[in-house]
């Protein structure tokens, strides 16, 4: 089993980010590579449209980039870094976007309000408390999770963030087998973290 | 078009997202309910990562095994035990043989025909005498007295016997 890790040298975090902080190109597509999707996501998370999210996610990348080049950065914890990049950068989206609609009498966006966007949910602390909880119900649902589902959904969702492609390679399973058991352990979460919604 | 499906939110979400499917885009910029359905989505599929970051994390620290220790380290550890296991026992066993060892041998002389307790019971020791039967008081009486023990005979010899 995984001996698709074995058999190439996968560089740690630490690693990836020393060689991107020395200005190594390749180090960097590796990082952009490895972490855009969970900066993608953050920002989906907060209520920034599908396009707009997109957009911001190579902002982050450039910004990042440019400040390594001008000797502004000084260490690299991903996907944090990145993350509260891209979080400041909804934010001055979302001002950004308010003003002009004020400007141009107000009409509305179609998708998610301003006020959402421009809300930073990790300055909240009831709303800390309430992705605590959350985080802890995964936990436990993963817990009870049959093994191999387990095995496959860390080596997926884990910090080496496998592709689907990459771990059934590695487990000697189907690429619709992979994905079966990734769908079947996000269900189980799911209907686990809505019955606990639900049961407050 | 008609909201998007619960698959087609997964797919958004969950692998590296395609932006050619302009059919969802046009929708998902149109349609608020499905934004914000995509943004639930998208904040489960952003704690997965995170739980699954932390249990990951978890066996990567129980991987990690600490270096190893100096082999006198160990030496010294594993001499200290077998010391403490050997005065453990020798203790053990010193008390046990002071229990059960028989009292020191001595060296004894034979007894001399003197000794009291060797002589027959019946043969006197000299000057020695031996009242008649009829003299011999044959009468016990026990009581519970505070006092020292009187002659209730006054002197006399009894012949009468009493049981009280």
């Amino acid at each position: 089993m995984r001996k698709g890790r074995q058999d190439r040298r996968w560089l740690s975090e630490a690693e990836i980010a020393a060689r991107a902080l020395e200005g190594q190109s390749s180090a960097w597509d590796e990082i952009v590579r490895r972490h855009s999707h969970r900066v993608l996501l953050a920002l989906l998370a907060r209520g920034v449209p599908w396009d707009a999210a997109h957009d911001l996610v190579q902002e982050v990348w450039l910004r990042l980039v440019r400040q390594q080049r001008a000797g502004r950065l000084q260490s690299l914890a991903l996907p944090g870094l990145a993350i509260a990049q891209a979080g400041w950068l909804a934010r001055e989206a979302g001002r950004t976007k308010r003003r002009h609609e004020i400007i141009m009498s107000g009409r509305a966006a179609a998708s998610v309000t301003g006020d959402e966007v421009d809300h930073d949910p990790g300055a909240d602390p009831e709303e800390q408390a309430i992705r605590r909880e959350r985080l802890d119900r995964i936990r436990e649902e993963l817990e009870v999770c049959p093994p191999r589902a387990r095995q496959i959904f860390l080596a997926v969702y884990g910090p080496e963030g496998c592709s689907h492609a990459e771990a059934a390679r590695d487990f000697g399973l189907s690429v619709q087998r992979v994905r079966q058991a990734v769908c079947e352990v996000r269900a189980r979460v799911r209907t686990a973290l809505r019955e606990t919604e639900s049961g407050d | 078009m008609e909201h998007l499906s619960q698959e087609q939110l997964d797919a958004l979400v969950m692998g590296p997202a395609s932006r050619d499917d302009e059919a969802v885009r046009r929708h998902l910029a149109t349609c608020e309910a499905c934004a914000r359905r995509l943004m639930r989505a998208a904040q489960l599929e952003s704690d997965l990562y995170d739980a699954a970051a932390a249990a990951a994390g978890g066996v990567v620290i129980a991987r990690a095994r600490p270096a190893p220790a100096p082999i006198w380290r160990i030496a010294l550890s594993v001499a200290a035990a077998l010391a403490v296991v050997a005065f453990g026992t020798w203790s053990l066993i010193s008390r046990e043989r002071l229990e059960v060892a028989s009292p020191p041998a001595r060296t004894v002389r034979a007894p001399s025909p003197d000794t009291p307790a060797l002589r027959a019971p019946r043969n006197l020791g000299p000057g020695a005498y031996e009242l008649p039967s009829q003299d011999v008081c044959r009468c016990v009486t026990v009581e519970l007295s505070q006092g020292p023990p009187t002659d209730p005979g006054g002197g006399q010899p009894c012949t009468p016997l009493t049981v009280r």
